[in-house]
């Protein structure tokens, strides 16, 4: 059965697993707000696509500084404010990384507004690897990086994995606890190639009650696939010394996987 | 903007793991891009009443322009502050606080009660405390979920509880972990424990613990990094012949740990941990770790769980399965990187809460505006007696002229003739007359020094008075009494002679009570030797440090001295007290009949200028400078008294000498430093009873080239001296503590 289109959706996901990509898929929808990161602590990306939006929001929080101010300090209710800014026949879509918001905050989000929580999940030495590439480079977006090799020792990476892993583990205990509606997507599988985002994704997304048609399944065209390296290891110049240290830790696999989510039957499939 | 991102509030005094975790996270926080504008609000909490140094590698992030200290008199917002340890706001601080932030984060690092229930904080009372002076929207964050359990007996506050556990974390590079190391020898197997030496931190009984610790077994050898007397008082005189006891170190802890095959922690039952730093530190360095169960939820697969009659069992079967040994290393370092790393973690917390990036700091996480160059310098008094010399007054410069100039301004009050080295200096000086100088009657003479004090204290309104004194006097109690919100510190050296011993009971009446290191201490047998309980003892003080004086080519050519001269300096003090005349013009006989020598007689700043023997002609160079051992690397021999400044400038400058202690009753034991030295090799002594039968011969030896040799070589094998740096930095501490530890009912008249 269909789900009523949600009017919040939250994307929930470490940095560097597609989430801009997606954005922009869905964003190609007239009635859908797709907001950036709206909790960044640098500040409130995305509204500079909605100038009609943006100005209800800053005519209700007192310019765009009280807005990030009230996103940060009280993130309840600056997506109160956030959805009190839309027009009737509008969704919003907003990211959320680790360490913008802390749970109680996300866990009255979840209660107050009933949204769909997203999970976008990734291969984490793939996303580390992204990520990586971005702070190295400085290109977040638009660039092919795939001739470019970045260090990572392979304590760091277990580090960074379990961070995240942890914030995610979190997120999808607050959605459990909170009786909140989830869909969990993979980067591989459901949105990395065309053909998937057409079997997988569409499908997926109609279920959950958003809507996306065919014809956006390109997005915006903004944001690319920026590294083509098939070969997890091969995006970094310590390959074999990541490869060994992560095996001494008994993690080769664990590397090369997402994190799973939600072992058991979710209680309320969106 | 705010002044500042973000500003901890603790007691950097710390020892433990609060601390620690503090140090951890800002070297997390400062390894970042982009770090935040970090501030630090120094606290005096009641928990410690002993004048501690701040915790070093907190110190480091200070000293290296990190972290900056916020004064008591500023007056900054920040965005985020993060108030480590619920003891830090116990009552409201004494004056309004130097910051006023968005919001306040109260990190708790301790149960609300212990294991049986007794309460060990006012938790509403602690949030009311920060609502009301720092910032009125408080989240309270347990460090683990053993705090998180015992907030229920915490009853109802005024502010919000974080989902989110304030855990502790951890740099790995700083515990290294070596995957391939050898695995135990049956033969002696090596098992260690490190906790602050606090019998909470043991087993109840010496019954359990020898059944933990293997009391009985000769194959193992038990390693206790912060043992101490109070091992015996809880477990008797005899304590297991298998035991290794060293006392309390936060540093060397990742070498000891890497020492040991297993680490094994059991504590008191009435004793609640809140998490377990040390534990943290040992599965970071991968030591296979035993702990009792209820630690699991803790510290899950990285560590073993035993009841006490099982730990010995199971340390055996790992001897016996080294592959298995090998295994639960792995599972310990990795479990630490997955869930306590600092990276990724530290600077990401705070934005949790709020934090955003408005930093204009650099790369390097300096500040690249000081958040208070409006704020004018804190002020610092310090104040000295001095009848006799200069030794307390130049004590004090050591401690002044390391103090930063940016932030302190010290003033001087001192009883010393010499005040004028002082204001030489650049310091203002006010000068106390001595009442034996005036001939004054104590009574008369206290109540005018209190009230200059008064006056003095109401003027500057200094952070901190330091005396420096054997005497106290009744004036300067009186004073602190009226002011006693004002930290004082007393600089109080070893070696008193017994008639000072009344003296020691006001050491209460000072904040702390700090003390020059003696190179000779262990032959101290005075009356501060059994009363250094609440003395915090630095390393030996010096004015000049060795590496700041003037290189020896320039210093000599100073003094105009010849590349083939042999210069001794003669440095006889004052004369004020000891009747050195006589002694003087024979040492200069003695040494001038040695070929080539030539004298450079160091003339006190309190004496007059002595004659000139005739015939001496420039055999004999006459200075009065101050300092004046800036050019001390001139000479090749020395002669003098041994006072405690002048003692350890020249030992710990290296400068051969023929020590010749003042033994006046007044002053303190001379002879046990020149003895010391003697003994051991770093020089001579010289009573000056024994001059006429001993003076030559002793000269002689002082000139003999291999005998200044050696006596260089044991001299260059002392530990280099760091007390002045110490000193400085911990009055720069209490010059900049915001105190929260005094409660109403003692700050108040009833």
């Amino acid at each position: 059965m269909t789900r009523r289109a949600p009017r919040l959706s939250v994307l929930l996901a470490g940095p560097r697993a597609g989430t801009n990509f997606f954005a922009d898929l869905l964003s190609q929808s007239p009635t859908r707000v797709v907001l950036s990161e709206v909790f960044n602590p640098s500040g409130a990306f995305g509204l500079n696509l909605y100038p009609e939006f943006s100005a209800r929001l800053e005519a209700a929080t007192g310019g765009m500084e009280a807005a990030h101010r009230l996103l940060r300090l009280a993130p309840a209710e600056g997506v109160e404010a956030l959805l009190a800014a839309l027009r009737p026949n509008q969704t919003l879509l907003i990211k959320l990384h680790p360490n913008q918001v802390h749970a109680q905050a996300v866990r009255t989000i979840f209660n107050n507004q009933k949204p769909l929580a997203l999970f976008l999940l990734r291969n984490r030495l793939d996303q580390y690897a992204s990520l990586c590439k971005a702070q190295s480079s400085g290109e977040w977006f638009g660039q092919d990086t795939s001739a470019l090799r970045v260090t990572a020792p392979p304590e760091l990476f277990l580090a960074w994995a379990g961070m995240l892993d942890g914030w995610l583990a979190d997120m999808a205990a607050l959605c459990e606890a909170t009786d909140t509606a989830r869909l969990v997507l993979r980067y591989e599988a459901d949105l990395a190639q065309r053909d998937a985002r057409q079997s997988q994704l569409l499908p997926k997304l109609q279920e959950a009650g958003l809507t996306l048609a065919e014809a956006d399944l390109e997005g915006g065209t903004f944001f690319t696939k920026q590294d083509s390296t098939a070969d997890s290891f091969q995006k970094f110049d310590n390959a074999e010394a990541l490869r060994a240290g992560l095996e001494r830790f008994g993690c080769l696999d664990y590397a090369q996987q997402a994190q799973s989510l939600f072992t058991e039957p979710p209680a309320r499939q969106a | 903007m705010p002044d500042l991102d973000l500003v901890y509030v603790i007691d950097a005094r710390f020892e433990g793991g609060v601390s620690t975790a503090v140090a951890a996270e800002l070297h997390g926080i400062f390894a970042g891009a982009r770090p935040p504008r970090v501030g630090i609000v120094l606290v005096k909490a009641h928990l410690l009443r002993l004048p501690w140094p701040s915790h070093p590698e907190i110190r480091r992030h200070i000293d290296e322009g990190r972290l900056r200290v916020v004064l008591p008199h500023a007056r900054l917002t920040a965005q985020i502050a993060l108030v480590h340890h619920p003891v830090v706001f116990a009552n409201l601080p004494r004056s309004r606080f130097p910051v006023q932030a968005d919001r306040a984060i109260l990190v708790l690092h301790h149960p609300v009660v212990d294991a049986r229930g007794n309460r060990q904080y006012d938790l509403p009372k602690t949030v009311g405390h920060i609502a009301a002076s720092l910032s009125p929207d408080v989240f309270v964050a347990p460090v683990s979920p053993v705090v998180r359990r015992s907030l229920r007996a915490a009853g109802k506050i005024d502010g919000t509880v974080a989902d989110e556990d304030w855990t502790n974390l951890i740099v790995p590079q700083d515990w290294p972990f070596v995957p391939e190391r050898k695995p135990p020898d049956p033969r002696q197997i090596v098992v260690g424990r490190h906790a602050r030496p606090d019998r909470s931190k043991w087993p109840d009984t010496f019954e359990e613990v020898a059944l933990i610790y293997g009391a009985e077994r000769d194959d193992m050898v038990v390693r206790v990094l912060g043992a101490g007397p109070f091992l015996h008082d809880l477990y008797g005189e005899q304590l297991p012949g298998n035991w290794a006891l060293e006392p309390f170190d936060s540093d060397g802890v990742a070498d000891f740990l890497q020492g040991l095959d297993f680490y094994v922690y059991y504590h008191a039952s009435a004793w609640s941990e809140a998490f377990g730093r040390t534990i943290l530190e040992a599965l970071a360095c991968g030591v296979v770790t035993i702990l009792p169960p209820h630690f699991e939820e803790l510290f899950g697969p990285a560590a073993l769980y035993a009841l006490p009659e099982e730990v010995q069992p199971l340390i055996d079967s790992l001897v016996a399965d080294p592959e298995a040994w090998r295994a639960q290393r792995h599972v310990a370092r990795l479990w630490v990187l997955q869930n306590h790393a600092a990276a990724f973690r530290a600077s990401g917390r705070p934005k949790l809460y709020g934090l955003r990036d408005i930093s204009d700091a650099d790369a390097g996480g300096r500040l690249a505006a000081p958040p208070q160059v409006d704020v004018a310098p804190m002020p610092v008094l310090f104040v000295s007696t001095n009848g006799i010399g200069v030794g307390h007054l130049t004590q004090q410069l050591a401690i002044a002229d390391r103090l930063p100039r940016d932030r302190f301004q010290a003033t001087f009050a001192t009883m010393s003739f010499s005040a004028k080295v002082a204001q030489d200096a650049g310091y203002p000086v006010f000068y106390l007359p001595h009442h034996r100088h005036l001939g004054a009657h104590h009574e008369a003479w206290n109540t005018v020094l209190a009230e200059e004090l008064y006056d003095l204290i109401r003027h500057l309104q200094p952070g901190l008075l330091a005396y420096d004194g054997t005497a106290v006097f009744g004036g300067l109690v009186s004073v602190l009494q009226v002011f006693p919100d004002l930290l004082s510190l007393w600089v109080r050296r070893a070696m008193w002679r017994e008639v000072h011993r009344p003296f020691l009971e006001h050491a209460g009446r000072f904040s702390g009570v700090l003390e020059p290191g003696e190179l000779a201490g262990d032959l101290d047998h005075g009356p501060t030797r059994d009363r250094r309980g609440g003395v915090h003892v630095t390393g030996p003080v010096l004015h000049i440090d060795p590496a700041a004086r003037v290189a020896r080519e320039q210093a000599r050519a100073h003094y105009g001295l010849a590349e083939t001269d042999v210069a001794v300096a003669l440095q006889m003090g004052s004369g004020a007290n000891f009747d050195i005349e006589d002694l003087r013009l024979q040492t200069m006989v003695a040494v001038l009949r040695h070929p080539n020598t030539r004298i450079l007689e160091i003339v006190s700043p309190l004496a007059p200028m002595p004659d000139r023997p005739e015939g001496l002609g420039d055999r004999l160079i006459q200075v009065r400078e101050f300092p004046s051992f800036l050019n001390s690397r001139a000479v090749d021999a020395a002669i003098g008294v041994a006072g405690y400044n002048a003692f350890h400038e020249q030992v710990l400058g290296g400068i051969p000498t023929l020590f010749v202690p003042n033994e006046a009753a007044e002053m303190d034991s001379q002879l046990t430093r020149a003895h010391w030295a003697e003994v051991t090799g770093v020089g001579l002594c010289l009573r000056a009873r024994d001059a006429a039968a001993r003076l030559d011969a002793a000269v002689a030896d002082l000139l003999d080239p291999q005998r200044r040799s050696q006596m260089r070589a044991a001299m260059a094998a002392l530990p280099p001296p760091n007390g002045a740096a110490e000193m400085a930095s911990i009055a720069a501490d209490y010059a900049s503590m915001v105190r929260t530890d005094r409660s109403p009912y003692e700050a108040y008249p009833r």
